[in-house]
């Protein structure tokens, strides 16, 4: 009965989707408010619907219904119950409906957040919610039903895969969809004005702007989610392999980190409109390419699903997505002519210009790394892989220039400034940056790239805390105490400074991606119980080892004593579970982290006297990079937090009386 | 029972649609306009009041040279007249649209209470 329940309501919500976006549309175009309210109602009720959808396969999970295929085809009666969240999304069909409520949640929310400020755009961003919505409850009813019911009801299931049974799998697959997914807001709002022929006035920047950093915030908490679950369960050492969906969530990443810097100079100065118009697109097409690449697009990845053939559908929706998108913004282009011009190359709207294209350049080859493989296969009939050496090589140095401009972009004042004066703002920054160039000569580190790299790092480093320390001292002009100063300081300018935490939360991730690319030190070493092996200062003893037999996997535990110079370490249980039902081995890092370095420890092969190939690692400043996660959603959260408007001490606003127009 | 829920669960959503235009629920909807010059104007002035701010907070924090700062506060103080000026100029057109709105108000209330007049006498 709940199963048939939730058939029908996502069937209903699908009609209801089609009759969202039609109803939007005309109501927009004809100007019919009952319309548009109608629409805006049916989309209200949408997540109702889909929460009955998903509340009966959540049951179905519950109950061990295997007469559900999904539910047959990922859990089985050895299942924690706990688990039920993760093997929702865990198959294409459930990762679909999940991607459906979570979508109707977020499009509920936009309108909500537009519908009085906007009204005139509001219909047009209503209907590319509504469509985007259509498309996929029109692949979960025709292609992907979760709630399908087999011919035959198993006794047991196959269970859920054994690479998601890991802490991460609870937040990472949902938070990287619902970023995916989430870069549609934006973009609805942006095309929706621009369609509505009110994108010439900026009245969609400020709503905007704050969904753009609300995506870009999941995107990259999703991504940083993703590198920690690779890094600890994967079983290889290294949190980033450059894999095609890796890259999938990295380019729409890559596009919307140049959207949420590049709209800020639409807000204050009225330029960069068509521009931004074009961002958009470019990072909505990139979610799609995201999904499309995910759900049996060509490329085969560890993240994929790869048994669904769906992914072309993804691809034609893509490229009509694309298309429709183009044809749009060249239809109304001349409404998004920009205010004003650059008045100088030395001026913060240049440096946002160029670390755009930065961004986009990276994005591009990313994309053409990707893809390639595909296109050499289907054009020359030829097998090429693209793997970590292309990325570092090509997309390396265009992220360090990035990570440079993002040092010292900060100092470039709004409009222009002069060469001696930007000279003057960075020259402490620029020392600060020889400084660390000439200390980490000094402890030993000699690849020219990784200092400069780190170089960088310490001008970028430097030009934040300066200014902190110059404003700071500015208001202590005023007799304010240093901590008030400060305080009132970041304040009084929270985009600009929330901006700059979230600049730190970057460096940080840099700091941990450059030290444990250049620096860190791996052993594949055979190990027998009893035996010890020295690493670096590490001294690790192989005390034992057990194996233990569950109802589904075979789990081998190695037990290690671990000491560092004179100082005991404690224990760590490396495992290495094989998965009957799956073939598959799975992986479980023992790792003893700390700012300095993280000592990790993993079995590989197993050999029947107890013994095994373990790979121990000595990875610096990893820790870092997980650190980086809360600082940059702190200083996203601080950005957007509301602030008084701008009204003015400097000058008095003349009172106005207002009629419609 | 099936047959109840699927009854139910179309029912309400189409209630909800119909709901709006059964009832003429929106009328007002369309009324505000976001291009509005009105609200392109507060835009305007709200990034120049950023600007302005931002360009104090360079120069007291040493970013802006003496010469700088002042060209920027003298383009922002431009920027600031002609917006005070579009604003007072669309005041005075609200005003007089509105003034000669009451004048038609008037002179409607006017004829009819003459009318009104002329039809007691006859």
């Amino acid at each position: 009965m709940f199963v048939e329940s939730g058939y029908i309501a996502i069937g209903v919500s699908f009609a209801l989707s089609i009759y969202i976006s039609l109803a939007a549309l005309t109501g927009g175009i004809k100007k019919i408010p009952e319309l548009i309210v109608s629409a805006r109602w049916g989309l209200y009720t949408l997540p109702i619907l889909l929460f009955v959808a998903v509340a009966a396969l959540v049951n179905a999970f519950v109950t061990n219904d295997f007469s559900v295929r999904y539910v047959a085809e990922n859990s089985n009666l050895a299942m924690p119950q706990q688990y039920t969240w993760v093997a929702l999304y865990a198959g294409n069909a459930g990762s679909l409906l999940f991607i459906a409520i979570v979508f109707s949640l977020l499009a509920v929310i936009g309108i909500l957040s537009i519908r009085k400020s906007l009204p005139h755009s509001t219909p047009y961003a209503l209907t590319l919610m509504a469509l985007v919505l259509t498309f996929f409850l029109g692949i979960i009813c025709f292609m992907a039903n979760p709630l399908e019911r087999l011919p035959i009801t198993p006794a047991d299931g196959q269970g859920i895969n054994p690479l998601l049974v890991h802490f991460g799998m609870f937040i990472h697959p949902p938070v990287q969809m619902t970023g995916l997914v989430s870069v549609t807001i934006p973009f609805s709002i942006a095309i929706g004005a621009m369609l509505a022929k009110r994108g010439g006035r900026d009245e969609w920047v400020d709503i905007g702007r704050i969904w753009g950093m609300i995506s870009w915030l999941i995107l990259t908490m999703g991504l940083l989610l993703g590198s920690w679950w690779a890094y600890t369960i994967l079983g290889w050492g290294g949190y980033w392999a450059w894999d095609p969906v890796e890259n999938s969530a990295l380019m729409p990443w890559l596009a919307m980190t140049a959207f949420i810097h590049s709209i800020m100079v639409q807000k204050r100065r009225g330029m960069f409109r068509m521009w931004n118009m074009v961002i958009i697109i470019v990072a909505f097409t990139l979610s799609l390419m995201g999904m499309f690449i995910n759900r049996g697009g060509p490329v085969p990845s560890v993240h994929s699903f790869a048994q669904s053939t769906m992914g072309w559908l993804f691809l034609m929706f893509m490229g009509v997505a694309l298309f429709g998108s183009l044809i749009a913004f060249l239809w109304r282009m001349d409404n998004l002519v920009s205010r004003e011009k650059l008045e100088s190359l030395f001026s913060r709207e240049s440096m946002f210009l160029f670390q755009n294209v930065l961004f986009l350049v990276a994005a591009f080859i990313t994309l053409w790394g990707s893809v390639f493989p595909v296109l050499a296969d289907v054009i020359n009939d030829t097998t090429v892989t693209v793997g970590e050496p292309f990325y570092n090589v090509v997309v390396g140095p265009v992220l360090l220039v990035i990570l440079a401009v993002m040092g010292i972009g900060p100092f470039f004042p709004w409009r222009r400034s002069t060469r001696s004066n930007i000279y003057r703002a960075i020259r402490v920054p620029l020392v600060a940056g020889l400084l660390t160039a000439i200390i980490i000569t000094a402890v030993g580190i000699r690849q020219p790239v990784a200092i400069l790299a780190f170089a960088v790092c310490g001008v970028a480093a430097a030009g934040i805390f300066n200014e902190w320390v110059r404003g700071t001292r500015s208001r202590m002009r005023k007799k304010e105490p240093i901590w008030i100063a400060f305080a009132k300081l970041i304040a009084g300018n929270r985009p600009r400074y929330g901006g700059y935490i979230v600049h730190l939360g970057i460096l940080m991730l840099a700091i941990g991606a450059i030290a444990s690319s250049f620096y860190s030190i791996q052993r594949d070493i055979m190990m027998k119980p009893g035996e010890t092996y020295q690493v670096q200062d590490y001294r690790i003893s192989y005390i034992d080892s057990s194996e233990k037999k569950y109802s589904d996997r075979d789990e081998f535990i190695g037990e290690f004593k671990v000491t560092k110079g004179d100082k005991d370490l404690g224990m760590m249980y490396p495992k290495q579970s094989f998965y009957r039902e799956f073939r598959i081995n799975a992986t479980h890092a023992a790792i003893k982290s700390n700012p300095i370095e993280d000592f990790y420890i993993i079995p590989s092969q197993l050999s029947d006297d107890g013994g095994a190939i373990f790979r121990i690692l000595l990875n610096p400043l990893v820790w870092w990079m997980w650190a980086a996660g809360p600082v940059m959603a702190i200083g996203t959260i601080f950005a957007l937090s509301p602030q008084k408007r701008l009204s003015t001490n400097l000058v008095s606003k003349p009172e106005q009386k207002t009629i419609s127009s | 029972m099936l047959v109840l829920i699927a009854i139910i669960l179309t029912l309400i959503p189409a209630l909800i649609i119909l709901y709006p235009l059964l009832k003429r629920v929106g009328s007002n909807e369309l009324l505000k306009d976001e291009s509005s010059l009105t609200s392109e104007l507060n835009r305007r002035w709200d990034g120049v009041v950023a600007g302005l701010r931002t360009a104090e907070l360079e120069f007291s924090i040493g970013n802006l040279s003496d010469d700088d700062y002042k060209w920027i506060k003298n383009t922002y103080a431009k920027e600031t007249a002609q917006i005070m000026e579009a604003m007072e100029l669309q005041e005075e057109e609200e005003t007089e649209l509105m003034e000669s709105l009451e004048r038609e108000i008037e002179r409607a209330k006017l004829e009819l209470a003459n009318e009104k007049e002329s039809e007691d006498k006859s």
